[in-house]
């Protein structure tokens, strides 16, 4: 292959990293036993959210389970309920944005990056792990993250966490939208009742917010290290 | 005073004697003294009657005053047992309250219920009286539980 031809195909894969990953993880999403691991990391992020909500507005966290299905559970004593209720789907949102971004600005911010996650899994496994199965897919979870550290190539864990990021993502985008489902149940019917305005309505806002994410995440690729 | 049917026969039996001497002695004919001791007899029987009636009104008496004497100890014993419960109902301390049992040898109602149903064998207990005092507690559970958590102020997120 000619060194022309090999700028011209780093050139492409720079320009279109995201849509590759993006369709890479919509792919992944679909994969029956491989999509269990991103829809735990991102039912983690969605509760441990709740739980920051919860300990910024002056309360503090109880516990938080993880289910085998991608549901997840964060009890709370105290804080701000309407703001913990918001920041479960807002702050997973986040997440995999700001793990985007910081895995796009340098790949030893990506390492780094990468330390924090399994440090804060750590956190949630001896703080707020209760129940057996939750320890178990935390600590699943956690060896994820070790290994990412332990990827000696650091262009391969800048692309892992990148992947990682627009998965939790994509789930956030999605995931608002199971909550219409007439039962009046979740964080949607939780605002709903705070605020009187519909649970369809923060279901849009959710969506719209992820959207956004991934449109400022699209919009910035031409501008990754 | 007690009156036995012999004592009475042999009070009435000399009398009809003596009146059969008194007629052999006086010389009258058989026909007037069969008269006289025929009636004589039915003297003695009249009385005989009189005296049975005093018996029976005598043995009633007593039965009335055997069931007078019954309900007058139920009817003090039922008293015990409402001085009991003013006792209870007056505030008592446990403690005072103790004292009065074991001072009157009487239990208050929650104790003879206690005490009742350590009595019963456990078989006796139907499935249905179980099942029903576990449903009525587990409804109590559940409050217990809505107001631990209303005390904590706990909130579940999903």
């Amino acid at each position: 292959m000619s060194e022309h031809s090999l700028e011209k195909t780093a050139s492409f894969w720079q320009k279109y990293q995201f849509y590759l990953l993006l369709v890479a993880a919509v792919f992944v999403r679909q994969l029956p036993f491989v999509a269990i691991p991103f829809n735990w990391l991102e039912s983690y992020f969605h509760e441990i959210s709740h739980g920051i909500a919860a300990l910024l507005t002056g309360g503090s966290i109880v516990r938080i389970q993880l289910f085998t299905n991608g549901a997840g559970l964060c009890t709370t004593q105290g804080g701000l309920a309407f703001f913990i209720s918001f920041f479960g789907y807002a702050g997973a949102t986040f997440w995999g944005w700001a793990i985007y971004r910081i895995a796009s600005a340098h790949q030893r911010a990506a390492q780094i990056f990468s330390a924090i996650m399994l440090l804060l899994l750590a956190s949630s496994l001896i703080f707020w792990a209760r129940d057996l199965l939750t320890i178990i897919i935390l600590l699943l979870l956690a060896i994820m993250f070790l290994f990412t550290i332990k990827i000696r190539q650091l262009s391969t864990l800048q692309l892992l966490m990148k992947f990682f990021g627009l998965s939790i993502l994509l789930n956030s985008l999605f995931s608002p939208t199971y909550l219409l489902d007439g039962r009046h149940l979740g964080d949607g019917a939780a605002l709903a009742s705070t605020t009187f305005i519909p649970e369809f309505i923060w279901v849009i806002i959710w969506f719209v917010l992820a959207l956004a994410a991934l449109y400022l995440l699209a919009k910035s690729k031409g501008k990754v290290s | 005073m007690q009156i036995n049917n012999s004592s009475f026969n042999y009070s009435v039996v000399p009398h009809s004697k003596a009146a059969k001497v008194d007629a052999k002695n006086s010389g009258q004919s058989l026909a007037g003294v069969n008269d006289r001791v025929n009636k004589a007899e039915q003297a003695l029987e009249a009385e005989k009657q009189v005296n049975q009636q005093h018996v029976n009104q005598q043995k009633a008496q007593k039965q009335n005053a055997q069931q007078h004497q019954v309900k007058e100890e139920n009817r003090q014993s039922f008293e015990l047992d409402e001085a009991t419960i003013a006792y209870y109902e007056s505030n008592a301390s446990p403690s005072q309250l103790a004292q009065h049992e074991s001072a009157t040898g009487i239990l208050t109602s929650d104790d003879s219920a206690k005490s009742f149903a350590k009595g019963l064998p456990k078989d006796n207990i139907s499935s249905q009286n179980q099942s029903a005092v576990s449903s009525y507690q587990s409804i109590g559970n559940l409050a217990q539980r809505e107001s631990v958590q209303q005390l904590l102020g706990v909130d579940l997120f999903a």
